[in-house]
């Protein structure tokens, strides 16, 4: 069957053990966006908030407006100038597992600071949360490393979590 | 390089049918993305769209849903069925349909399942939808089919509706 699209997996992590932090690292700036699936659990302590940085930059620069649903109610935030963007994908519920799509538009370097959309889900009987980000990185560096991270000292991205990085033309 | 995304199977509907089945689905990629456009003969202006695994579903789910004046959220629990969004239906603004993007990770483990869709319905009308569900279905069957139905399982999708089911791979 002919090749339709333009997506191109770059580069795959699954965890063998729990991990605190999971990069993907070495991207090539050869594409127009980038895709990042990550699917998994969390283990461990109360780690209820999944964060990404750019090129490792902990500085100021990073923007998210979330709309997001729990089951009860529908609500938004916004998050602004912090310093790495965030998506809430689990918080009491460490089994479960969750599903993250992040889409980095305009990431290879240029006058465009990058945008964002990503998107999380996951559900337990019922209880959990859908949830809807738009992001911007106010910095017009090209992005060469992602890097995931929880909050909570004990908290882990648990073995077999699947980070997929794709390469959009 | 080659792409990663592949087409597995598309229907395209030539009449008015009741469901579409997607079988024999490979084992080989790592998630599936379904994509669906769809207009039903449902005496109304939207109808939910619905997917029935194979095996025996034990599903549950988280719902966003924005109307264009108000947003919502619901869940349930205990549904043989995955939820994924509403279509318009028969009475919506003519020639309209509307779209579903299925996004299923890791479908081929036997671990609990976890989906997510994004759906539009529009109309020319006030109201028009916006749905995001998170989904689980925590039997332990490896997915090779399921079938696509109008929420009520008593109308049609009307001709023209296009279904199209790709596989992707990390590699």
């Amino acid at each position: 069957m002919p090749d339709t699209s333009t997506e191109v997996a770059l580069a795959t992590t699954t965890l063998g053990a729990n991990a605190a932090t999971i990069t993907l690292s070495s991207i090539p700036s050869t594409y127009t966006d980038l895709r990042v699936v990550l699917t998994g659990t969390i283990a461990n302590g109360s780690g209820n908030t999944i964060y990404l940085r750019f090129n490792s930059s902990a500085t100021n620069t990073y923007s998210t407006t979330r709309m997001y649903g729990d089951g009860t109610g529908a609500y938004s935030s916004r998050y602004n100038s912090g310093v790495d963007t965030r998506q809430y994908v689990t918080e009491y519920v460490y089994s479960v597992p969750y599903l993250t799509c992040i889409n980095v538009f305009s990431y290879a370097g240029s006058t465009h600071k990058s945008t964002l959309i990503e998107s999380s889900f996951y559900d337990s009987a019922g209880q959990g949360k859908a949830e809807r980000t738009a992001g911007l990185w106010q910095d017009t560096s090209a992005i060469n490393t992602i890097t995931f991270s929880l909050n909570g000292s004990v908290a882990r991205f648990a073995s077999g979590t699947t980070a997929t990085l794709y390469g959009i033309l | 390089m080659p792409s990663s995304r592949t087409l597995i199977a598309s229907n395209t509907l030539g009449s008015n049918a009741s469901s579409v089945t997607f079988s024999s689905i490979p084992s080989t990629y790592k998630d599936l993305v379904l994509r669906l456009s769809a207009r039903t003969t449902a005496s109304s202006t939207i109808n939910l769209v619905v997917i029935t695994p194979n095996g025996t579903p034990s599903a549950s789910f988280i719902r966003l849903r924005g109307s264009g004046s108000s947003a919502s959220s619901s869940s349930s629990t205990g549904e043989s069925t995955w939820y994924t969004g509403l279509v318009s239906g028969n009475t919506a603004t003519a020639n309209t349909f509307g779209s579903i993007e299925v996004y299923i990770p890791n479908y081929a483990s036997v671990a609990n399942r976890v989906y997510s869709t994004f759906a539009v319905q529009e109309n020319n009308n006030a109201v028009a939808y916006i749905d995001n569900y998170a989904g689980l279905d925590s039997q332990t069957a490896a997915l090779s089919s399921f079938t696509i139905y109008d929420g009520t399982f008593s109308t049609n999708f009307v001709a023209g509706s296009s279904f199209f089911l790709y596989g992707l791979k990390n590699s």
